[in-house]
């Protein structure tokens, strides 16, 4: 005990680096300022981007992503792509801060579809258009498939497929994406984890073409005859949400009209009580775009970033 | 349990000594690791937290060591520790920001955790200008390059 703890101490002192900041006013160094921007909704990414350079480099930094993945904080985006004879365009839905409420309302601020910066897209069609983790995979043709990586907003290619599509359509079950294609070999799927096409399971045959679909928590949703359904195999009918008001009336379908047309979306709570109800609770509804004259739908998707 | 009677004490910057048990020491990683690889001194200097947020650190960390000794009644404990974190995090930002860069050094991982959510949670409503002078950042965009970002974003921007 006599001599032994000064000298502990002075070992230990030299085992604790030094990190002390310079900075009298103490910020954050990036490390852990990625750590608190992780803890945030990518709906205020757009916002935080005007505060410097560098804060707008780490918005869109792989640290980023990888911190959301880690901390388990990825979330759900919708995008949407429109499409005219010139061009197409991409959005994604954002908050718009409203700049006229004091602070305490801030709360209440809406929602909006907010077009995707300088992205030369290549045009899309409804069922070539298939999401799966953070990308949009846009297939065209068997040697034209380019991915919209949803973290970056960026277009890269994908590898061509080995066979010869049948006609244009794919869903994505399980990360995998399933095209249909004409081949005596059995089921094609592009495996995006490992970046490549093989052989399906033969006991995929029967494709889920997708229309108005949505899958939560293994249950899927779709909009039929004007009313939100659900389907899941224990259950193995489909049923309609219950409890759903303040919705506006379903279109039949996706309506490809040109003109002026309002885009809403909304924001569903959803609550299981019991095996076979599922109950809908409007979180909140917005008009989060008018479609630009010349201009058609042509998919919403969801993407998890 | 001999162990968790024995007292550590913890030196911050300025030299002040905190008296702490092993358990509540032990909630600092960095401690617990220093231990762990046979350092058996009594007193370990935290060289780069200064007395007020070393304080408060152990404050945090005696709170935990207390409630996670409690047996049986885990809910109400649960809820009480919760209500203890957020009265404990509710400090103005320079403090906070202190507490973040100690709870990373030290290595504990719940106070990290909750200093940053707190952080994500003030700026999320904030104004670019507000995030500025809350981070102590300087605005280097030049007028032109802010009007390309605010371009791309024009929607946040619409009255």
């Amino acid at each position: 005990m006599s001599s032994s703890p000064e000298k502990k101490k002075k070992k230990l002192a030299e085992e604790l680096p030094s990190t002390r900041q310079t900075n009298p006013t103490p910020s954050l160094p990036d490390e852990l300022l990625t750590s608190c921007i992780a803890r945030l909704s990518r709906l205020y990414y757009p916002t935080l981007s005007l505060v410097s350079k560098s804060f707008r480099s780490l918005l869109s930094s792989p640290e980023l992503y990888k911190a959301r993945s880690l901390s388990s904080r990825t979330e759900t985006c919708i995008y949407l792509c429109l499409e005219s004879s010139s061009d197409s365009r991409w959005f994604t839905l954002c908050r718009k801060p409203d700049k006229t409420v004091t602070k305490d309302d801030k709360k209440s601020t809406s929602y909006v579809l907010s077009k995707l910066p300088a992205l030369h897209s290549p045009p899309a069609v409804f069922s070539g258009l298939v999401s799966v983790g953070s990308d949009i995979y846009n297939i065209r043709s068997s040697s034209n498939v380019s991915v919209l990586d949803c973290r970056f907003h960026t277009w890269r290619k994908a590898p061509s497929l080995p066979v010869e599509l049948m006609a244009l359509s794919a869903c994505a079950v399980d990360e995998k994406i399933y095209p249909h294609v004409a081949t005596d070999d059995g089921v094609v799927c592009y495996n995006s984890q490992e970046g490549k096409w093989e052989l399906g399971e033969a006991k995929m045959g029967s494709f889920r073409f997708s229309d108005s679909y949505c899958e939560v928590e293994n249950v899927l949703y779709s909009v039929c005859n004007g009313t939100l359904r659900w389907y899941d195999g224990e259950v193995n009918v489909w049923r309609s949400l219950e409890g759903l008001v303040g919705l506006p009336k379903f279109l039949p379908g996706v309506s490809v009209r040109f003109g002026q047309k309002k885009i809403l979306c909304a924001e569903i709570a959803l609550e299981r009580r019991g095996v076979c109800e599922i109950w809908g609770g409007v979180e909140w509804i917005d008009h989060v775009l008018t479609v630009p004259i010349g201009y058609y739908i042509v998919k919403a998707l969801s993407a998890t970033v | 349990m001999s162990e968790s009677n024995k007292k550590i004490s913890l030196i911050s910057s300025e030299g002040e000594a905190f008296e702490v048990s092993e358990a509540v020491a032990r909630e600092f990683e960095i401690v617990a690791h220093m231990l762990e690889d046979g350092c058996s001194g009594s007193s370990i200097p935290i060289t780069t937290v200064d007395s007020n947020i070393l304080g408060k650190v152990i404050e945090y960390c005696t709170k935990h060591v207390e409630v996670g000794n409690v047996e049986g009644n885990s809910e109400k404990a649960e809820k009480d520790l919760e209500e203890f974190d957020k009265r404990f995090i509710a400090v103005e930002m320079n403090t906070l920001f202190s507490l973040i860069l100690a709870a990373n050094y030290l290595n504990v991982k719940g106070l990290l955790n909750i200093g940053c959510q707190k952080v994500a949670d003030t700026i999320k409503d904030m104004k670019p200008e507000e995030v500025r002078s809350i981070f102590n950042i300087e605005n280097d965009y030049t007028p032109a390059e802010e009007e390309v970002v605010r371009k791309e974003n024009e929607w946040a921007f619409q009255p």
